[in-house]
């Protein structure tokens, strides 16, 4: 049964709560002022305080505030005479549930008194609901995280047993052109080669499926990492192949510190950029650039490109898996290179796209968070 | 030198890729206790040990070597297709020497062989 503490300097009006709510059932507990009502409510935790808010000493706005502290499920009701509504909205504001005007009628009693059981059961439901959906998304976090272990596990294991006989394939048609070239007419020695290429590119595909896996999770905990460096290192990585278009490479603005995986944010990086080469117009040399800015809530950097560009049914596309959006001859990709830089995006709390005029070029869009990120639910991705 | 390798293929493989840098004695044994069997046999100066075998795998011979008297000094190489840091981490734990990925270009098997023959027989 709810208890009711009513506070009030003025004895008829205790009495006839005391009465009133008895006769209703309540458990009716009464103060005649507001140091004796909270020493009450500390000792009887009532769940509904009906309090004057003009009394002597302590006002019914102290004795609401204090309550609000103890408790700040409790029910408080104020009660005010003729004229004090200023202190009514007051009391409204901070915390009071509902009001009552004196002199004190039966049915605005009764009904102030519902609402506030139909207040509290409505939190409660509420806070049962909340903490079931806290439950559920613990749980479903944690089959997630076991999951993509799992499958992780999984693309291990099947990349192993996948590489063993591309290992043969590889070997034996090796040792065939080695023992038997000489042999061999022109055709015999150009199906063998396509034969060994498919290996080599079965090997392939298979490393990228498993770096795919990896760029999901974050075996290590994230640190902070030096993107200029990066930058500079990537860009030196693909000298020679800049050089061999006949092309430039080069950078804008400053590259920040940010909050992360470096092997990670390194394969970002190279794969735009080497996807900028592989995309490169058959009339122009490639020339790409690559740079950042720092924004309010986020870095967001760039990758851009003169190459031939992407049509606009096609832009979503190109982060899907193993897409390759034109089968250029010589592009030795497997189409997984942008989804890997997705995929370690996203794991890093940011966002990639892109934009394209095609046959002018396009640009690589990413953003990452400013500062500190903390693994947590963010894991697993 | 004793090459333990279930996979048919790359034993003739592995073979094929030692003989070319001049190790052409090689005992090959397709499981953990026939490769026990034959070590007690004979003399054995490296394994080359795979880590997925029948029976038992690659891990159990490497802590079966490092505990038995008087051969706890013996290199094994793990010559394995897995890319696992688990497996990696565990080999090394386990005492391997060495932790080679099977590379799926044949020229490439041969270099590693070449690099593993001569830090070993450095005589030749």
């Amino acid at each position: 049964m709810l208890k009711v503490l009513s506070i009030d300097d003025e004895r008829p009006t205790r009495e006839f709560l005391d009465e009133f709510l008895c006769s209703q059932g309540y458990i009716s507990l009464t103060a005649g002022n507001g140091e004796e009502g909270l020493a009450i409510f500390r000792r009887e935790r009532p769940q509904v305080v009906i309090v004057d808010v003009v009394m002597p000493g302590m006002d019914g706005l102290d004795v609401l505030s204090e309550v609000k502290r103890m408790d700040p499920d409790a029910e408080v009701i104020v009660m005010t005479g003729f004229g004090d509504m200023d202190m009514v909205i007051q009391a409204l504001r901070e915390g009071a549930s509902d009001f009552l005007q004196k002199p004190i009628q039966i049915d605005v009693l009764k009904a102030a008194l519902k609402r506030a059981e139909e207040r509290r059961a409505m939190r409660r439901k509420l806070r049962e609901y909340a903490q079931d959906l806290e439950r559920l998304v613990e749980e479903r976090t944690r089959e997630l995280q076991e999951k993509n272990e799992e499958l992780e596990q999984f693309v291990y294991t099947v990349s192993h047993d996948l590489k063993a006989p591309v290992v043969s394939i590889e070997g034996f048609s090796s040792l065939l052109m080695e023992m038997y070239g000489d042999r061999m007419d022109d055709r015999f020695r150009h199906y063998l080669g396509r034969v060994r290429e498919n290996a080599l590119y079965m090997e392939k595909l298979i490393g990228d499926l498993l770096e795919f896996s990896r760029a999901g999770r974050t075996a290590k905990p994230k640190e902070e990492v030096n993107l200029e460096d990066i930058v500079r290192e990537t860009l030196e990585d693909l000298k020679g192949k800049v050089e061999e278009a006949g092309g430039t490479m080069e950078t804008v603005g400053k590259f920040p510190k940010v909050w992360g995986d470096p092997e990670h944010l390194r394969k970002v990086f190279f794969n735009l950029l080497d996807n900028a080469l592989n995309y490169s117009h058959p009339e122009r040399p490639p020339e790409v650039v690559v740079g950042c800015e720092e924004r309010e809530e986020d870095f967001l950097f760039f990758v851009r490109d003169n190459g031939i560009g992407i049509e606009p049914e096609h832009i979503d596309k190109v982060f899907e898996m193993f897409r390759r959006l034109e089968d250029k001859k010589g592009v030795q990709g497997t189409g997984m290179g942008l989804t890997i830089a997705k995929r370690i995006v996203e794991n890093h709390g940011g966002r990639i796209w892109a934009e394209s005029s095609p046959g002018r070029g396009s640009t690589f869009f990413f953003t990452l968070p400013k500062g500190r990120r903390d693994e947590g639910a963010a894991r697993g991705g | 030198m004793l090459l333990v390798e279930d996979n048919p293929d790359h034993v003739e493989l592995v073979r094929a890729a030692l003989e070319r840098v001049g190790a052409s004695k090689v005992y090959v044994a397709g499981d953990v206790p026939s490769a026990k069997e034959l070590m007690e046999r004979e003399r054995v100066d490296l394994v080359l040990l795979d880590l997925k075998l029948p029976k038992a795998d690659g891990f159990s011979l490497l802590s079966w070597v490092r505990t038995a008297p008087g051969r706890s000094g013996l290199p094994v190489v793990v010559l394995t297709t897995s890319v696992h840091p688990q497996d990696m981490k565990m080999a090394y734990e386990q005492g391997a020497t060495g932790y080679v990925v099977k590379p799926v270009r044949f020229e490439e098997l041969v270099r590693t062989m070449d690099r593993l023959v001569h830090l070993w027989f450095p005589g030749g």
